[in-house]
């Protein structure tokens, strides 16, 4: 049981996404720009886009979590903390030690990645419109929670190395704690994002199984 | 019923006329006296939300007159309304303005029906922040029957969180301080009997909303430090009539029932249905009436607290304050009538 309605839950997307104005456009360009770099990624273009997603999950832990979310959800400086962590992580492996490599391929993972970066960072928001949700009660990627875990899901499948599992695994977790806020709060929307991280972690911890018996093997010849 | 001591006058506070015997009994005659109220119809259907709380429809059917159902608190010349009001979720509401005053007129409807008891806890967000633009907007700091509870497994923790809360509610004493859930009972009865001897709060009390707990609940209400309990107890969950109810009573202890309508649930369950005939002998009209009258119709109830985000809710669930309580007899009858169902 949550202590909050979906009423209450977009009010305070309302009341954050006012306060922030006009972030919402640096938030949409960079999601774009991300995407654009996604498609045509070369040398060290990875490490920007992985700046802009650590960028992201910081500023949502710091912003969303811990100065607004915490008025309703006593949950929510945990939440901060935690994705605050998850912009180190990125940061730290992703842009110091340049181990995220994030380029689109025609695969199906790629593409996979590609529908759940659009779910997302598009979809998702032009539902909330459909059900008769303003801008200002937009989840925009980046700025918010959800949108960031499914853009990040997204990106990680387009991964060409060996893909990082622990910097997966927050965004897959948050996803499903959407996925469970969802039903009980009615936003049936956002089980697609549950169902996208569970897509996301299914396929990196199976890439992982395949790229360690591909190891295995080498060390037997 | 054991006899326990008399509660002692509260202190006068700048928020608070001063307490007696005198100015209780007047002001149980005064919200007693005078007052009908129009019961809205019938509703065959699932309590629906009928919009924003502003927008209440117009009370009408049978109108019930006669004063207010008051109950003592044990121990104390002390009477409270018997139908309170619960804060979670519903009081949940963040900055939104919009949102905020229309819990405002919630309250208005509230305390406009005779209503005096408001129960939160820090861990519903922003409730208490909220009770407290309410109370400013509305100015009923006077008639306010407060209570909330102290949530911190830390000591330590528990004064600065009752502070807050007072700071919050705009009130200098509580008149009943709970401990949530009874997270670390053991410690923060100890605060709270420093605190009642200091006179910053009245009663001292436990809660608990978890069916598994009533054997340590039972354990805790043994200290003579509590006055009152909260517990969970409905037309559906009535476990608690097995051991707690008669254990509060015979203890002397004030009873709070909190999810007298199991979270919405009995709607869902039984609004599609109509009310037997018969309830019209106890004059409910609506569901809502029906639950509580069930519930404050047990003799060890001292008050229940129904939440609600609706105007037109309050005014169903402040027409149970009045009219016939359901007997003993009427009680088998009314679970029969659900079980059947």
């Amino acid at each position: 049981m949550l202590p909050y309605t979906a009423e209450v839950l977009f009010a305070l997307f309302d009341e954050y996404n006012q306060a922030v104005r006009p972030l919402q456009g640096v938030a949409l360009f960079l999601t774009a720009g991300v995407l654009m770099l996604a498609l045509r990624s070369r040398e060290n273009r990875s490490r920007v886009i992985v700046a802009i997603l650590a960028a992201g999950w910081v500023w949502t832990g710091t912003v969303f979590h811990l100065v607004y979310f915490t008025e309703l959800n006593f949950a929510a400086p945990a939440y901060g903390v935690v994705f605050i962590l998850q912009g180190f992580l990125l940061f730290w492996s992703g842009v110091w030690r340049n181990r995220i490599s994030i380029r689109f391929q025609r695969k199906p993972a790629s593409y996979a990645g590609a529908a759940i970066f659009i779910l997302s960072a598009l979809i998702l928001p032009v539902i909330d419109w459909h059900h008769g949700l303003s801008w200002t009660e937009a989840r925009f990627a980046l700025l918010a929670p959800g949108t960031t875990a499914g853009l990040t899901l997204g990106l990680l499948m387009m991964v060409d190395r060996r893909p990082p599992l622990w910097v997966g695994a927050i965004p897959v977790l948050w996803t499903t704690i959407v996925g469970a806020h969802a039903a009980v709060l009615g936003i049936y929307q956002d089980i697609a994002l549950t169902a996208a991280g569970l897509i996301a972690l299914f396929w990196l911890v199976a890439r992982a199984r395949v790229l360690l018996e591909q190891i295995d093997d080498m060390d037997h010849l | 019923m054991s006899p326990r001591k008399p509660a002692q006058p509260a202190q006068p506070t700048a928020f608070r006329q001063p307490f007696d015997r005198r100015s209780f009994l007047a002001g149980a005659a005064a919200s007693g006296a005078g007052l009908s109220l129009g019961i809205t119809p019938a509703r065959a259907d699932i309590r629906p939300k009928t919009g924003p709380a502003l927008s209440g429809p117009a009370i009408s059917g049978p109108v019930i007159s006669g004063p207010a159902i008051l109950r003592a608190i044990p121990g104390t010349v002390e009477r409270i309304p018997v139908i309170g009001m619960g804060t979670w979720i519903t009081f949940n509401v963040g900055g939104s303005r919009r949102l905020r005053d229309g819990r405002a007129e919630v309250l208005r409807t509230f305390f406009d029906r005779g209503g005096t008891v408001i129960d939160s806890s820090p861990m519903y967000g922003s409730a208490e922040d909220v009770i407290g633009y309410c109370l400013d907007k509305i100015g009923k700091r006077e008639s306010l029957f407060g209570a909330t509870k102290v949530w911190t497994p830390l000591i330590a923790d528990g004064e600065d969180q009752m502070a807050e809360s007072r700071t919050l509610w705009g009130v200098k004493k509580f008149d009943l301080m709970q401990v949530h859930n009874l997270v670390n009972w053991e410690g923060h009865l100890e605060t709270l009997a420093n605190d009642k001897a200091a006179g910053h709060v009245r009663h001292i009390g436990i809660t608990s909303s978890h069916g598994s707990r009533h054997s340590q609940m039972a354990r805790v209400m043994a200290d003579p430090r509590v006055d009152a309990v909260q517990l969970t107890y409905n037309i559906v969950d009535r476990s608690a009539e097995q051991r707690l109810l008669p254990l509060a009573a015979e203890r002397g202890l004030a009873v709070v029932i909190n999810r007298p309508f199991r979270r919405g649930e009995l709607f869902r369950r039984f609004a599609g249905h109509p009310l037997p005939e018969w309830a019209t002998e106890i004059e409910c009209t609506n569901w809502a009436q029906f639950f509580l009258k069930f519930v404050i119709s047990h003799p060890a109830v001292t008050c229940a607290i129904p939440a609600t985000s609706e105007v037109s809710h309050m005014n169903e669930n402040m027409g149970a304050m009045y009219g016939a309580l359901p007997d003993t007899a009427m009680r088998a009858r009314m679970i029969r009538y659900t079980e059947s169902l």
